[in-house]
């Protein structure tokens, strides 16, 4: 999938359009939306076309249990054009992003919804608010993390991978811990297809960082409760926002550091203000993304402090 | 058992509804079968009281109180048209149509995503359309062959949660598939609203509740002894293997599934082959005797948008004797509209210019049937001058018998000409 160009202004237009709007209004499904729904689907495909001979594969998983439907809902309605202008401003030139939406399998009735690799504003957009804001998750400890981490590792295909051998992103947001095992008899109902047994998180996650590079986002400092347990299992690949409204200036900020399009935190910091985020964003952002470029030497470490983070 | 086969010997619209309701009356059967196509058979019937109906699945001798109708596995059941068909029918004085008819569970279902992809690949086909009627019939037969395990049957209606997790299936399958076309699909005024089916959430819902509605019609009852009818839909010349391809029906238009049924139930048949004094056919496709000066009254064959006009021409008897041989002959013809051929200036074509006429090919051979496609779309006609109707049966008894003539809409309008053949519901 993947077809059609994307435009910054398009997308402006259809967010600037619901600033207004309620959550409701936006996300108006009250079930899962057939075409999300990921029983007896064998692959979604990110392809390359003419348009797009490059194509990336960029997974978002977003919870969608409890509070943290504010995130999907802050990306309909304002943030989601920055994500694609920030990559495409690095020089990410054919992104091609799929939308899931996950949620509690032991007592959600939609704990994963599926959509398509899109490319445009509109294509894009449409399977963002397809999604069911459920707003489940139950009493237990955990979200069904897992299911989006074994979909997108097995269940997806793309020739950035079989062509060019070049990992996509898998981006997932979450505020509970993950249930440390895939159980079979929750992927045969729900996914119909027979594992035999139960998967360990940890081969899930290695199997999906074979054809990602894999991300855990905390929306903010309030809720690193679940950091420890997620770092067990996704080590330096889990990021503590200090807002969930940095979502999609810190991802589209993994995915240029990842690919070598900034040089380093200081010079993406520099973007970011010259694109016109404010001070504030930008210093939470570089916060939340420093320790994982360190890990890539991308930290900025080593050279003077430049003026821009200084400020406060 | 006796069944009596009814098939349309040209491209349809030949009047196998109110030959099925003349046969029921007449022979007193207690069970008219279809055994092919679906719901984009139009089968009228007119009863002596003015009263009308245009049979689509109900069998056409509805109207007769008691008369059941069984569809069997080789119908392709739509059932939200089933619901509104026998709405229709209560309006007419048939309150009970629904309580009378028997659905086989393995007969095929066609959903909304069906219906919505035949009309997509219409719309993409452009100028190349193939004239479908617009239903999904062909669609629903070609997905259940290509995807077994992937189709619904009648037997999934009763069930609405493995039910909603087929039609997901088959909904994205074809999302995916127009999915390259969706720009242009949206802008197309025929197309519109069909994406939308195919990108809907709603759809399914309805869909649902009309698949519980007609569940309890599908179960083991069927026929089991006496005079059977059984109601072919379409026409020969339409038939999937022996058509002129690709302007055919995913459907087998000769006598074999009612044959196959016929054969397991163990009963006798006696193979009926339905003509009008003249040749009509709906949508694109070769008529070497289309003759757009032939006007007739057609109250009840109007335009679809999913069709082109609807194309008269002069009966063709090189074309009638192909039919004849791809079915595998028949007892006897029925002809209808007799009425019609009073007119002065009557034709019938007897042949065509240097022995193009068409032959049977290699069963199942689409490449001959295309070559027979295309050389008829050349052909020269040689025509006859008929003066009036007795003449007409006269010329059609060299190709066989004529038991049946029908001159006029109602039952009463009917003549059978060989009772001897009739007389095997002695023997039932």
């Amino acid at each position: 999938m993947g077809y059609g160009r994307y435009s910054y202004t398009a997308h402006q237009q259809i967010v600037s359009n619901r600033s207004t709007k309620s959550r409701e209004e936006v996300f108006k499904q009250r079930k899962v939306h057939p075409l999300m729904d990921p029983h007896g689907v064998k692959y979604r495909e990110s392809r390359d076309s003419a348009d797009h001979p490059n194509s990336l594969p960029i997974v978002f998983a977003l919870d969608v249990t409890g509070s943290m439907g504010r995130i999907p809902e802050l990306l309909a309605k304002q943030e989601l054009p920055e994500f694609m202008q920030e990559l495409l401003a690095a020089g990410v030139a054919d992104p091609q992003v799929l939308f899931m939406a996950v949620g509690d399998a032991f007592c959600d009735q939609g704990p994963l919804q599926v959509g398509q690799f899109e490319s445009t504003a509109e294509d894009i957009d449409r399977w963002l608010t397809w999604s069911w804001l459920e707003s489940g998750g139950g009493g237990n400890r955990g979200e069904s993390y897992d299911l989006a981490m074994y979909f997108a590792a097995r269940h997806t295909l793309t020739d950035s991978m079989q062509r060019r051998k070049k990992r996509g992103y898998f981006f997932m947001t979450g505020d509970e811990p993950p249930f440390p095992k895939t159980s079979n008899s929750i992927v045969k109902s729900l996914l119909g297809t027979d594992l035999e047994r139960d998967l360990p998180l940890e081969t899930v996650v290695d199997e999906l960082s074979c054809n990602y590079h894999p991300f855990f986002l905390i929306p903010d400092l309030g809720r690193r409760n679940v950091e420890a347990v997620w770092r067990s299992y996704m080590g330096d690949n889990v990021i503590v926002l200090e807002s969930p409204q940095d979502t999609c200036r810190a991802t589209a900020g993994l995915v240029a550091l990842c690919e070598g399009l900034v040089q380093d935190m200081d010079d993406l910091a520099a973007r970011l203000i010259n694109r016109g985020s404010n001070p504030d964003q930008v210093g939470r952002i570089v916060r939340a993304l420093s320790p994982f470029a360190a890990t890539l030497d991308r930290d900025g470490s080593g050279r003077v402090p430049v003026e821009v983070v200084a400020p406060w | 058992m006796v069944g009596y086969l009814i098939t349309d010997l040209g491209f349809g619209d030949s009047g196998k509804g109110t030959l099925t309701d003349t046969l029921v009356e007449r022979l007193g059967a207690g069970w008219v079968v279809r055994f092919n196509g679906g719901a984009q058979a139009g089968h009228n019937v007119v009863l002596a009281d003015g009263r009308h109906h245009t049979f689509s699945q109900f069998g056409a001798a509805t109207f007769q109180p008691g008369v059941r109708t069984f569809l069997s596995r080789y119908m392709v059941i739509h059932p939200g048209g089933l619901l509104e068909e026998a709405r229709a029918l209560s309006k007419k004085g048939v309150p009970d149509a629904m309580e009378r008819l028997h659905i086989d569970p393995e007969a095929r279902v066609i959903t909304p995503f069906h219906q919505a992809a035949n009309r997509l690949r219409e719309v993409l086909r452009g100028e190349a359309r193939h004239g479908s009627c617009g239903l999904g019939v062909g669609e629903t037969m070609h997905h259940s062959l290509e995807y077994s395990g992937e189709g619904v049957v009648a037997r999934d209606l009763a069930d609405p949660s493995d039910l909603e997790r087929k039609l997901a299936r088959i909904q994205q399958r074809y999302w995916s598939e127009f999915r390259p076309w969706r720009r242009e699909l949206a802008e197309h005024p025929l197309a519109k609203s069909e994406l939308e089916t195919l990108e809907s959430a709603e759809a399914t819902e309805l869909f649902l509740a009309q698949a519980l509605a007609v569940a309890g019609r599908v179960g083991e009852e069927r026929p089991r002894s006496g005079v059977v009818v059984f109601e072919g839909a379409q026409g020969v010349l339409l038939d999937e293997w022996r058509g002129f391809h690709p302007y055919t029906t995913w459907s087998t238009c000769t006598f074999d599934n009612a044959l196959d049924l016929l054969s397991e139930w163990g009963g006798q048949a006696v193979r009926l082959g339905v003509i009008r004094s003249y040749l009509t056919r709906h949508g694109a496709g070769p008529f070497p005797t289309e003759d757009v000066d032939l006007k007739l009254a057609e109250p009840h064959n109007a335009w679809g948008p999913w069709q082109e006009g609807f194309r008269r021409g002069w009966l063709d008897l090189p074309l009638l004797r192909y039919a004849v041989e791809a079915c595998g002959g028949v007892d006897g013809l029925a002809v209808t509209h007799l009425d019609g051929c009073a007119a002065l200036d009557w034709r019938v074509a007897t042949g065509y210019r240097g022995g193009q006429e068409p032959e049977l090919g290699r069963f199942r051979d689409l490449e001959y049937q295309q070559r027979l496609t295309r050389r008829l779309q050349q052909t020269e006609v040689e025509y006859q001058s008929v003066c009036g109707a007795e003449q007409l049966l006269e010329l059609l008894a060299g190709t066989a018998p004529v038991a049946v003539e029908s001159w006029g809409p109602t039952s009463e309008d009917k003549k059978v000409r060989l009772p001897a053949l009739f007389s095997r519901r002695v023997a039932a």
